[in-house]
């Protein structure tokens, strides 16, 4: 158990939002000074600065922290106090693999824009880039394109299509209208995106080929396995989820998105909607039982890849349904379902009135909290509470 | 069989039943194919249905009827005569009596007489409109004038036939419930289908307007 | 086609547009709009249509062309598809330019007229379909398309850039700094309670505007934030051309970032055609039945923070004001009482115009007529006379308007008939009266 007074934020003129990194030792944020300079500041004290601004600062799931800095009007990364020798116009969307070994970030250099991954750019420029994707080890990372610059009303050289994909320095020579949903492989070998095609029709490309057919819409694909691709589209009979351009699923959907593979498995979860304000899960194609009116957020595979759990809303209040169960329905905020190690239970952070609360398999065991972070399970039955309370931020270990 | 006992008996028959088929045909396609939009059933609001139809039953009840007073006191008489007379008009409750041994409450023959008379006026003038009106005249078709003219003739026939003022009772009277007929059978496959869409419609833009958009469709 | 007279107006959106397609994606595209798209409704609005004229007055094109009967709703429907049922679909393409400009320059879909049709036969919904045949095929203003093109690639209807967003929200929280001591506008921060949106104008031309609604939010003391990626601009102009691919693409987005963030409602400024989409005619078409999280109007969200007393008027605006009903949060979603709350609070010479609240005529640019572009700058005037006459007979010298599309169009109105008045939004005429907290002060 450790404290940290938050109370001495309030002498700096400003402080912005607290992070923490997952063994919880730690929790950091900007500070600012009267005349606007900013420090980083970490367990009370600032470890670093003045810089002009600090933006996205982080711990990376290894656990150190990152941010991205500006001095003298340029960016570059600032990580556990060491700088990237360049430094650019601009820098955003900083990004960690998921060991949070490699560093990387959207960049702008000369008015164009590229990718820069552990302080190295890449040797291509484009005239925008939006959105950076890292495969899990880090070994691809991917960002939307776009190759022309036609000045604006344009339409007819719009409808040529601007935009592409760049994975890892290299980018694809079609053009689209628009890309969403780009995501890798289980082995990191393939990527595949949801594009608009230049006949205003809707695709799914793999390594730089499209499937043969197209849709009147589609949503964003995801891997089975190294060569197989599901992706919900929108054909005359509804969504239906396909696979390589084929029928996967039997039936149809009024709504079909937010795909969820497990791999070793060769599970898919998605959610549905059943009709208008009838949402729920489907898990194989098969639907669930307990149908929710206003949202389902994606679902989330417990490390076994048995149980499902997404985050729902229904009449109002946030909840959570595992496995076709639903559990209490009273949240007006709920967090992400946590899964212990071998996912025999799930925790999440709550909140009503105000008030944190930390539940594990659908009880109350803490709370109210003035904040808390989601809960870390450290084993099966141990669980890793962050929250602040009275002004200071403080850690606990449950059994659970 | 005489043309009178045609019109009276077997085309009688055959008039009512392909209005309530057509009727039903109507009504059940209409269903069926409401399941495949997902507003009109997922958003259906009764008491905003209710509402809308109080206040467009009403003379004068919306907002758009107060604008246009007189289209509205003339079409409303229209259509008050055209529901009331053909239903409480003493003849024809006689004439159901004749065949099946039914009756109901009538109209004094001076009230329909008076509603019959004021039905050909009204229906005579929403016919001069779509002559005269700009916008009216611009929109009407030659199938908007042609049902306008067989409702005001089955009117005028009915009023002729009453008083045997032309021809014999056995022509007017047959010529008066032929046209009623041919009238009847229109009513599901032309334009005149809006005495029930009426209601399909208004449930929906009521729903639509009233628990949507929380504004008024009236 | 007989009646319907109009001067030629070339824009390459539509007329290009259509020199490039051929008959058998235009037969394609009918089959997939009025066949498997348009429901039972389609027909049955068009079978019950008494053509009895009631709709007519009910119409400011209608009006505002002398009584022009080609400008009637009703005919606008016997002119685009009431001639492609009559033509069975085999139409030429003079016929698609002229259903093109019907829907997209004469009609702003406020739906007034289904307010006026005994039946309710809902012309709008007639038009609209009219609109998605013409988007399917590309067949729209040429600055319309420009800005759907820029959402459906970067969900903001400027060609903004990520970094461009970041780095303007940080300058003008720099700025704010003059007047709001140690001013600061949080960017993708987990949990808050709302998530503000705004306006892609306000993101570039429009500044001044945004750090007023911002001082609001900071005067008022709620918990918020603005996303640090794509979905900031809550504008769905795709809405106008009704490409629903690129509407729901972005009204998804924009239900994502809140449920990502779990903020607990999402606000919007003052605009009224995102209002509507996001609230039903893009969330309905992603299979919500409602918005799956609070999507509020600043009108819903001044009146709260006045009610609530989060902020205070401190001098009340002298002027005689008058105020414009925006027919896509007044119409559509019944926030007249709203709004006037707002306005008495702020305005001691209030003066409402004539017909008002949900029977207020539209200024003639919404539905996509002032994103229509130069082009077609004259209809949306030719068709606001009716508007400015209404404002001419308040004697008003302030006109609110509580939209951007409402703003702009009534700004020409009133530029073009040279009447001496001029149009605010709310959050201006708030942030310029309001109270700033003692603790804000720098």
């Amino acid at each position: 158990m450790s404290w940290v007074d938050l109370r001495v934020l309030e002498k700096y003129a400003n402080f912005s939002e607290l992070v923490v990194n997952s063994l919880g030792d730690k929790i950091a944020t900007v500070v600012e000074d009267e005349e606007g300079q900013r420090f980083i500041w970490v367990n009370g004290k600032t470890i670093d600065g003045p810089f002009e601004r600090v933006n996205f600062l982080q711990f990376t799931p290894n656990g150190d922290l990152i941010a991205s800095v500006q001095k003298d009007g340029l960016w570059t990364v600032w990580k556990e106090g060491v700088l990237w020798e360049e430094f650019f116009e601009y820098l955003w969307n900083l990004k960690t693999d998921n060991s949070g070994q490699k560093v990387l970030a959207n960049v702008k250099i000369d008015g164009n824009y590229t990718v820069c991954v552990d302080g190295v750019p890449w040797s291509h420029s484009f005239y925008d880039t939006r959105d950076l994707f890292v495969s899990p080890t880090g070994a691809k990372v991917a960002t939307y394109v776009r190759l022309e610059n036609y000045p604006v009303l344009e339409i007819f050289n719009f409808a040529k299509g601007m935009w592409s994909l760049a994975v890892n320095d290299v980018f694809w020579d079609k053009k689209f209208l628009a890309l969403f949903g780009c995501c890798f492989s289980p082995k990191e070998t393939r990527v595949a995106t949801a594009v608009r095609l230049t006949d205003r029709s809707f695709t799914i490309v793999v390594d730089n080929v499209c499937w043969e057919k197209s849709f009147y819409q589609v949503w964003e694909p995801r891997f089975l396995d190294e060569n197989q691709v599901v992706a919900p589209v929108k054909t005359s009979r509804g969504w239906e989820l396909y696979c390589n351009g084929s029928p996967f699923w039997e039936r149809s959907f009024t709504q079909l998105w937010n795909l969820k593979v497990f791999p070793e498995k060769k599970r898919v979860a998605a959610i549905v909607a059943l009709e208008l304000g009838k949402w729920t899960l489907a898990v194989d194609g098969k639907t669930w039982k307990p149908t929710f009116g206003q949202m389902v957020l994606e679902p989330h595979f417990s490390p076994d890849g048995e149980r499902i759990a997404a985050v729902v809303r229904h009449q109002n209040r946030w909840g959570l349904v595992v496995n076709e169960v639903c559990w209490d329905l009273v949240w007006e905020r709920i967090g992400d379902p946590v899964f212990s190690p071998k996912g025999g239970k799930i925790a999440a952070k709550a909140e009503k009135d105000g008030g944190y609360y930390l539940l594990v398999e659908n009880k109350v065991l803490e709370g109210p909290y003035t904040y808390l972070w989601d809960p870390v399970f450290l084993e099966e039955d141990t669980l890793l509470i962050r929250g602040i309370k009275e002004k200071s931020y403080f850690t606990k270990e449950i059994k659970v | 069989m005489t043309f009178f006992e045609i019109v009276r008996g077997p085309l009688a028959w055959v008039s009512f039943l392909i209005f309530f088929l057509g009727l039903v045909y109507n009504l059940y396609n209409f269903f069926k194919k409401a399941k495949k939009d997902k507003i009109l059933y997922g958003y259906f609001s009764f008491k905003h249905t209710i509402r809308s139809y109080l206040f467009w039953l009403l003379p004068f009840g919306s907002y758009s009827m107060r604008q246009r007073p007189l289209f509205t006191a003339i079409s409303y008489v229209f259509h008050v005569g055209l529901l009331l007379t053909p239903i409480f008009f003493l003849g024809h409750i006689e004439l159901w009596k004749e065949s099946w041994g039914i009756s109901w409450w009538a109209l004094p023959n001076i009230v329909s007489d008076f509603l019959t008379v004021l039905t050909i006026i009204c229906g005579v003038i929403l016919l001069l409109r779509r002559f005269l009106v700009k916008d009216v005249k611009y929109l009407s078709t030659p199938v908007d004038y042609a049902l306008l003219v067989l409702v005001i003739l089955v009117f005028l026939t009915g009023f002729l036939a009453r008083y045997q003022l032309v021809f014999t009772y056995q022509v007017i009277a047959g010529l008066h419930i032929l046209l009623g007929e041919v009238m009847l059978i229109f009513i599901p496959f032309t334009k005149l289908s809006h005495i029930f869409y009426f209601w399909l419609i208004r449930a929906h833009t009521a729903s639509e307007f009233g628990a949507v958009r929380r504004s008024k469709d009236y | 086609m007989e009646g319907f007279v109009r001067k030629p107006v070339f824009d390459i959106g539509i007329d290009k547009t259509i020199e490039r397609l051929d008959k058998q994606k235009i037969k394609r595209a009918i089959e997939r709009v009025l066949n498997e798209e348009a429901t039972v409704r389609f027909k049955i609005f068009l079978e019950t249509c008494m053509r009895c004229g009631m709709c007519s007055e009910s119409c400011h094109h209608y009006l505002s062309h002398d009584r022009d009967p080609s400008y009637a709703p009703a005919s606008k429907v016997k002119l685009t598809l009431g001639d492609l049922i009559a033509k069975k679909g085999k139409i030429e393409k003079a016929d698609l330019k002229r259903y093109a400009r019907i829907a997209f320059t004469e009609c702003n879909l406020c739906r007034r007229c289904t307010q006026f049709c005994p039946f309710g036969i809902d012309i709008a919904y007639l038009i609209s379909l009219v609109r998605r045949l013409c988007g399917v095929l590309g067949v729209a203003p040429q600055f319309i398309q420009d800005q759907v093109y820029s959402h459906m690639s970067s969900y903001n209807m400027l060609w903004f850039k990520q970094d461009e967003w970041i780095d303007t929200i940080q300058w003008i929280e720099d700025e704010l700094r003059y007047e709001i001591k140690n001013a600061r506008i949080p960017l993708g921060k987990k949990d808050a309670d709302i998530l503000l949106l705004i306006h892609g104008l306000e993101a570039k031309y429009m500044t001044p505007l945004l750090s007023n609604m911002l001082k609001i939010m900071l005067a008022s003391g709620v918990d918020f934030t603005l996303p640090d990626t794509d979905g900031w601009d809550y504008t769905n102009k795709s809405l106008y051309m009704h490409d629903f691919e690129t509407m729901t693409l972005v009204t998804k987005r924009h239900y994502e970032i809140a449920s990502k963030l779990r903020v607990k409602r999402i606000l919007i400024t003052e605009c009224g055609h995102a209002y509507r989409a996001a609230l039903y005619e893009s969330a309905r078409l992603l299979g919500w039945k409602e918005a799956p999280i609070p999507f509020i109007h600043a009108v819903e969200f001044f009146y709260e923070i006045l009610v609530q007393g989060k902020i205070k008027i401190a001098h009340k605006v002298k002027e005689k004001a008058t105020l414009q009903d925006p027919c896509n949060i007044v119409r559509y979603r019944g926030l007249g009482p709203k709004l006037r709350f707002i306005v008495r609070q702020l305005c001691e010479d209030f003066v409402e115009m004539t017909p008002n609240q949900e029977y207020n005529y539209c200024c003639s640019s919404g539905g996509g007529m002032v994103d229509a572009g130069p082009p077609w700058k004259g209809a949306r005037i030719e068709g606001g006379k009716v508007k400015i006459e209404q404002i001419k007979e308040t004697g008003a010298s302030l006109v609110i308007a509580p939209c951007h599309t409402c703003h702009k169009g009534i700004e020409d109105l009133i530029e073009h008939y040279k009447v001496d008045a001029h149009v605010k939004f709310l959050a201006d005429l708030i942030a310029e009266h309001m109270e700033i907290p003692e603790r804000l002060r720098p």
